[in-house]
């Protein structure tokens, strides 16, 4: 393939026409063109598999934020029919969407291509980890989320895992969810479970502070950790609040009315 | 012309500190405990080499701008990503030259070029503009060859056609002036001029100049 002058017709003919005297190697512009053939071979291939990663990560993003959304419709009574639905709704998540992950990131493209899925896995995460905190009463450990995708891959796959910083920016993301599900169960007079979210989410906030400065490229969990602490005093103001406050809240048997409830406390969003 | 042999063989010397710089990060990674990392039926240092790459991301592509740069100067032609690859004592099967920071690195190395032809200029070499124009006229036909989409590197390579826009407008401020044939005849002579060669055979030769 000749190079293509006509861009600078003025200038380009002449470089070319230069005096024969001068000698030119031929050689050189065919070997780049051939090394650039190489490399947009392998510019395209990658680009494509990063732009599949993509479309994966967001799609895992979405349903994982609808798994979220359904949580938090978590009432007094309806609490077993909410949590089977999230946890039926996020099995779909990872049988139709983290496994499009799986071919995708073998060998050393898990850590290559970390970039276009890390949003999408760290959504993922933290779904996952609020579904089995409001089931269980306990933190879903790296180990056993990675357990249920085993799944996913045939053997001769290499097994698709999630990464310990994915992982841990995922759980610094829980808390803001904890957050909002602990003030929504204060208007609904559920101040225990509101205290029991506060404590679980205190421990994650501490160990976390001893944990992320030893994590790699860390500049995302430092922003997440400063937010992680504004979750924390949002709770436990919110908490206080009702704790001083007590005599003032009137339990209406059968009803919520959170307007009622939440008289003299601070705003914050819910 | 002997100051400039001596200054870039100075600077190839830093080729092997690079090299051997290399080769330590190579050791730290196979070092790495690695229990954190994911590895199945592949290398360690493979993986952490890809963990880790955006700690010399950059580093790697300014050091490729540079090896490329001197070795347009050496030899006129463009560094290859196989050839880079060697110099800095990395390979393809575990510790590699990653493409698009090779790309990216060459891309770096355009941007020297506008300063380079305006400072040889100023110091008197009128052939230079022409050279680096064919070279960088060549090698952004090459990039065009690439799809890129909208990331760092296409940001570059659209960064490539003001380096062009202005090593053509040097060639032209040469060029319109008639510095630049007057430079064609001189360094025709250097070149070309030893006891075997017979010269200018349309036996016009013009002043002779002396390197």
């Amino acid at each position: 393939m000749a190079p293509k002058p006509h861009r600078f017709p003025q200038v380009a003919d002449t470089v070319l026409q230069s005096p024969p005297k001068r000698a030119r190697t031929m050689a050189t512009e065919s070997s780049i063109k051939d090394a650039f053939a190489n490399y947009t071979d392998y510019l395209n291939l990658l680009n494509e598999k990063r732009e599949r990663v993509v479309k994966a990560s967001r799609d895992i993003t979405i349903n994982s934020k609808k798994v979220i959304f359904q949580v938090h419709r978590i009432s007094k009574n309806n609490k077993d029919e909410v949590l089977d639905k999230a946890v039926k709704d996020l099995a779909s998540v990872t049988e139709q969407h983290v496994s499009r992950l799986v071919k995708e990131l073998q060998g050393t493209d898990f850590w290559k291509l970390r970039r276009a899925y890390s949003p999408g896995v760290q959504e993922y995460v933290e779904a996952a980890t609020l579904c089995n905190f409001c089931k269980n009463g306990t933190l879903l450990i790296l180990d056993e989320i990675n357990a249920t995708l085993l799944p996913l891959s045939d053997p001769s796959h290499q097994p698709l895992q999630i990464n310990i910083l994915d992982y841990l920016l995922g759980l610094a993301d829980l808390t803001g969810e904890l957050m909002r599900l602990a003030i929504g169960r204060i208007s609904d007079g559920e101040l225990e479970y509101a205290e029991k979210i506060c404590g679980f989410v205190r421990d994650i906030y501490r160990e976390l502070t001893l944990l992320a400065p030893h994590m790699d490229d860390n500049t995302d969990m430092k922003t997440k950790m400063d937010t992680m602490l504004q979750s924390v005093m949002k709770i436990e103001n919110a908490c206080f609040s009702v704790h001083v406050r007590g005599s003032e809240y009137v339990q209406l048997p059968g009803s919520s009315d959170p307007s009622y409830l939440l008289l003299g406390m601070p705003d914050h969003e819910i | 012309m002997k100051e400039e042999k001596e200054v870039l063989e100075k600077a190839s010397s830093q080729i092997a500190v690079l090299k051997k710089l290399y080769n330590q990060l190579g050791v730290v990674l196979q070092e790495c405990p690695g229990s954190i990392t994911v590895s199945y039926k592949r290398t360690e240092i493979l993986v952490l080499v890809f963990r880790y790459h955006g700690e010399w991301r950059s580093e790697t592509q300014t050091a490729v701008s540079l090896l490329t740069f001197m070795h347009w100067l050496e030899t006129g032609n463009l560094l290859m990503h196989t050839e880079a690859e060697q110099k800095l004592g990395l390979n393809a099967s575990d510790f590699g030259l990653d493409i698009e920071d090779y790309l990216i690195g060459v891309c770096f190395m355009s941007n020297e070029l506008p300063r380079y032809v305006v400072n040889q200029v100023t110091a008197g070499d009128y052939d230079c503009p022409r050279k680096v124009l064919k070279f960088l006229t060549d090698l952004h036909a090459a990039f065009r060859m690439l799809n890129l989409r909208n990331d760092f590197l296409r940001k570059k390579f659209d960064g490539m056609k003001y380096d062009l826009r202005r090593v053509e407008e040097v060639y032209y401020d040469v060029k319109i002036r008639g510095l630049a044939d007057k430079a064609e005849e001189v360094s025709y002579d250097i070149k070309i001029g030893g006891p075997d060669d017979h010269g200018d055979p349309a036996g016009d030769e013009g002043t002779h100049k002396q390197s």
